[in-house]
Parts: structure tokens; C-alpha cells; sequence
């Protein structure tokens, strides 16, 4: 039956076959790689507003990656290896797509929030909910992209201290699902997941108009809204700068800077092209070992305002 | 200029006399059986190249050289497919010999690569790479 296979054949056919294993073989690691920046001028509109041209950076975050891309990047050390949390393990590709869409939605409204009051313009706005960006359990009574309004009666808003219900056995959740109110109830257990949530607010009125065509892109993530909201501030207040401005990490609604990942990758991605990188205070240390004077660490919105309004090169 | 031209007119005359012939003497399921193995035969030769270039796709530094190798994979794949053709349809039907069917191949092959590089550029200028 086999005459036909002699052994260079035989050899050839196993080549050929463990290749195909190393290139589609799935490990359990995830992977963070350098990615490139996006200018904030294909993301927001301000009506008669120049947008800034100043940049967010974003990183490619991968998982499953076969053995290949295992070897690839273990022996060039461009990226940052790990196994992923059993959170994200549970979540579906789809989920793990529509969380990243959420934070995004999330940091756009609370830069425009941020900007616009900083810079005195009109801004008015609505609580909607918290997000849900991550998994309680593999049960998926609660769902991604599910609005929370209220826990155990107790309705939720932007400053609403989640560590009361740490000790609670049974949570009752009231949430918006596809713009219907839906009550949960879930029992705690030990196999819990952490949940994630992310506030979500509606833009209802500013003035200059602004419009958001970077909610359609597929880039997702919450680690935008800091530059987004400089950049905002400094296309209402129509300042420019002559430089290149980079920078990465989540806003808050008090407009302190928060934590995000991935951050020797971002500066990996930028580091031959930029002038200035904000980056949060919180993190310096990852990057204190460079010795880069252009990496400027900042624990509040205003830091950077005040940073470049004193800028002389 | 002219002379070039009416070379390449009679050229594609030719071509596609030897095409209607070719369809002509060809059953469908010879067609069909040549296509199959033909394709099959290319995946085989090409399916380890490609598969290294979708595991680099994650490293963005490198998309440029990716395009670029994608685009040759693809030309390769149509060589590959009609030297496969060629091959293969001799296999199922001998008397298909006598028609000229280099010459018919080699017309179609740049035809068919030509087009698979403008779609490809097309896709890619769409795309804004």
C-alpha cells in the first residue's frame, strides 16, 4: 500500500506535517507586541475646531498564539509574553472584542466631559450605567456590554463605593440589556470572577458640536483617553504645538491618570519618532530605567496642560 | 508602436481560437477533475508560506514586507496552479496534446496574474495600509 513511499517521502511528509503543527498549534500564552499611534484627528470632529495633532498610542495584544509566533517572539524579545487571567481565558474572542469597544466608548465620553469643562464650554451629559467589560462567571447571567443601574437597591452612580457590597452573598443586579431593564440575581462563590465596569455616559448637548467616527474604528480600549482628552482641550482652546506629541493612559472623571498595559511596548513603538510621551505617574517606574528625558510621567490632566504650556524644548 | 500593437492583437486572435478549441475537445469532468487536483496540488506547495505570513501578521513593523510577500505568494500560486494544470490535464485526457496549450496557458497565466495584481493593489490602497 505505501510502495510509493520511499524514504525521502517519508521524511518530507513529517517535515511537512509538523510544520503545519508549529504554525497552528495553539499555546496558552497571550502576547502584547508594539503596535503604532492613531492621530486623534481621524476620531473626533469638533465643528469649526482644528482637531490637535497630537497622538494616542495602541499595542497588539494577542491570544491564542501558535508556537511559531511563540518562538518568533521568545527569541527576538519584542513583546511581552504571558498567561492570560481565567477572566479573559472564559471570554470568547466576540467578548473580548465588544469589552475593548465598551472601555472605548467609555474613555470618549469621559475625555469629552473632562475636556470641555476644563475648557469652559458647554457640556451636558447623562449617567447611563457601568459597563460590564468582563465575566462574573462562565454562567454569563450577566453579559458583556450589560449596563448596571443598581446593586441591591442601591443605585449606582460615579462616585458609588463598590467595596459596600464586597461581604454581600447575593447580589441583585438591575441593568439595561439591548435598551431593556433586566434584574439579575447572582450568588457569590469563591470560583468568581473580578468583575470589570466601566462608566458610561451620554453626550447630550456641547457647544462646539463634537462627533465621535472613532467609535466605528476596531481599535479598542480605554488607554486613549488621557491624550484624547488633551486633545480635545487644546482643539477648544485652538492651541497648537510644533512637536511630536505621544502619550497613553485612562482618564478619569476627576481628571487624574489611570493605569494601562502594555506600556514598554507603546514606548518600543514610538521611541525613534516622538518629542514628548505622557505617560501615568503610577507606572514610571517601568520606564525609570531608560533614562529618557522625553518620557514625562503625569498624575492629573492638568500636569500635561501646565507641561506644555511651559514647554520651551 | 503599431507593429507591437497588431503582434499582440493577433496574439490574443490566436489565443482565443486555441481557447474555443480547447473548451471544445475538454469534457466537464476532466475540467473539473484537472481544477481540483491542480489546486490541491498548489495548496500543498504554498500552504507552510503562507501560514508563516498569517503568524507574522501580528507584528505590525512588518505589515509592508507582508503585503509584498503576500502579493508574490499570490503570483506563485498561479504559476504553481497552471504548471499543475498543464501537468494534470495531459493525465486525464491524452489527446488534449495536440492543441498548443503553451502557449494558451501563458496567456491566460499573465492575464490572471495581472488581475490579481490590480485587485490586490486595489484592496490595499482601499484599505489605506
Amino acid at each position: 500500500m505505501f510502495k510509493f513511499l520511499n524514504i525521502k517521502k517519508f521524511i518530507f511528509i513529517i517535515f511537512y506535517m509538523i510544520s503545519i503543527i508549529v504554525l497552528t498549534f495553539p499555546t496558552q500564552f497571550q502576547v502584547i507586541l508594539p503596535g503604532d499611534i492613531t492621530s486623534f484627528d481621524q476620531q473626533i470632529m469638533i465643528t469649526d475646531h482644528e482637531i490637535s495633532d497630537i497622538s494616542s498610542i495602541y499595542v497588539i495584544s494577542y491570544e491564542p498564539i501558535t508556537l511559531f509566533q511563540y518562538t518568533v517572539i521568545d527569541v527576538f524579545q519584542n513583546g511581552q509574553l504571558f498567561i492570560p487571567s481565567p477572566s479573559t481565558q472564559a471570554m470568547t474572542m466576540k467578548e473580548k472584542y465588544d469589552a475593548a469597544q465598551f472601555q472605548k466608548l467609555s474613555s470618549y465620553m469621559l475625555s469629552t466631559i473632562v475636556a470641555y469643562e476644563k475648557a469652559g464650554k458647554a457640556v451636558t451629559y447623562k449617567f447611563e450605567g457601568y459597563a460590564v467589560t468582563s465575566l462574573f462567571d462562565e454562567k454569563r447571567h450577566i453579559k458583556i456590554g450589560d449596563y448596571l443601574t443598581s446593586i441591591n437597591g442601591v443605585s449606582l452612580n460615579i462616585d458609588t463605593d463598590f467595596t459596600q457590597f464586597r461581604h454581600e452573598s447575593t447580589l441583585y443586579f438591575e441593568l439595561i440589556r439591548h435598551d431593556e431593564k433586566v434584574e439579575v440575581t447572582h450568588e457569590r462563590s469563591e470560583n468568581d470572577y473580578p468583575l470589570s465596569l466601566y462608566p458610561i455616559y451620554s453626550i447630550v448637548y456641547t457647544d462646539p458640536k463634537i462627533s465621535f467616527p472613532g467609535l466605528d474604528s476596531f481599535i479598542g480600549g480605554p488607554s486613549g483617553g488621557m491624550m484624547m482628552t488633551l486633545s480635545i482641550y487644546l482643539s477648544l482652546m485652538k492651541m497648537s504645538y510644533n512637536l511630536n506629541i505621544v502619550g497613553t493612559g485612562t482618564i478619569q472623571y476627576d481628571g487624574s491618570i489611570g493605569r494601562i498595559g502594555g506600556l514598554n511596548e507603546k514606548y518600543e513603538t514610538v521611541k525613534d519618532s516622538m518629542d514628548i510621551m505622557f505617560i501615568p505617574l503610577e507606572q514610571y517606574e517601568l520606564l525609570k530605567h531608560i533614562n529618557d528625558d522625553r518620557i514625562i510621567p503625569i498624575e492629573h490632566i492638568d500636569d500635561a496642560i501646565l507641561y506644555l504650556s511651559e514647554y520651551d524644548g | 508602436m503599431a507593429k507591437i500593437l497588431n503582434k499582440w492583437i493577433q496574439g490574443f486572435n490566436r489565443y482565443l481560437k486555441l481557447q474555443k478549441q480547447f473548451s471544445h475537445e475538454i469534457s466537464s469532468l476532466v475540467m473539473l477533475k484537472t481544477i481540483i487536483s491542480s489546486i490541491g496540488v498548489a495548496i500543498i506547495a504554498l500552504l507552510i508560506p503562507v501560514l508563516i505570513g498569517v503568524n507574522l501578521i501580528v507584528f505590525v513593523s512588518l505589515r509592508y514586507y507582508l503585503l509584498l510577500y503576500f502579493m508574490i505568494l499570490g503570483l506563485i500560486f498561479i504559476e504553481v496552479y497552471y504548471l499543475q494544470f498543464k501537468k494534470w490535464i495531459v493525465v486525464f485526457d491524452g489527446k488534449i496534446q495536440k492543441l498548443n496549450l503553451k502557449f494558451m496557458f501563458l496567456v491566460e497565466r499573465r492575464m490572471i496574474q495581472i488581475i490579481f495584481f490590480i485587485i490586490f493593489g486595489l484592496i490595499i490602497l482601499q484599505l489605506g495600509v
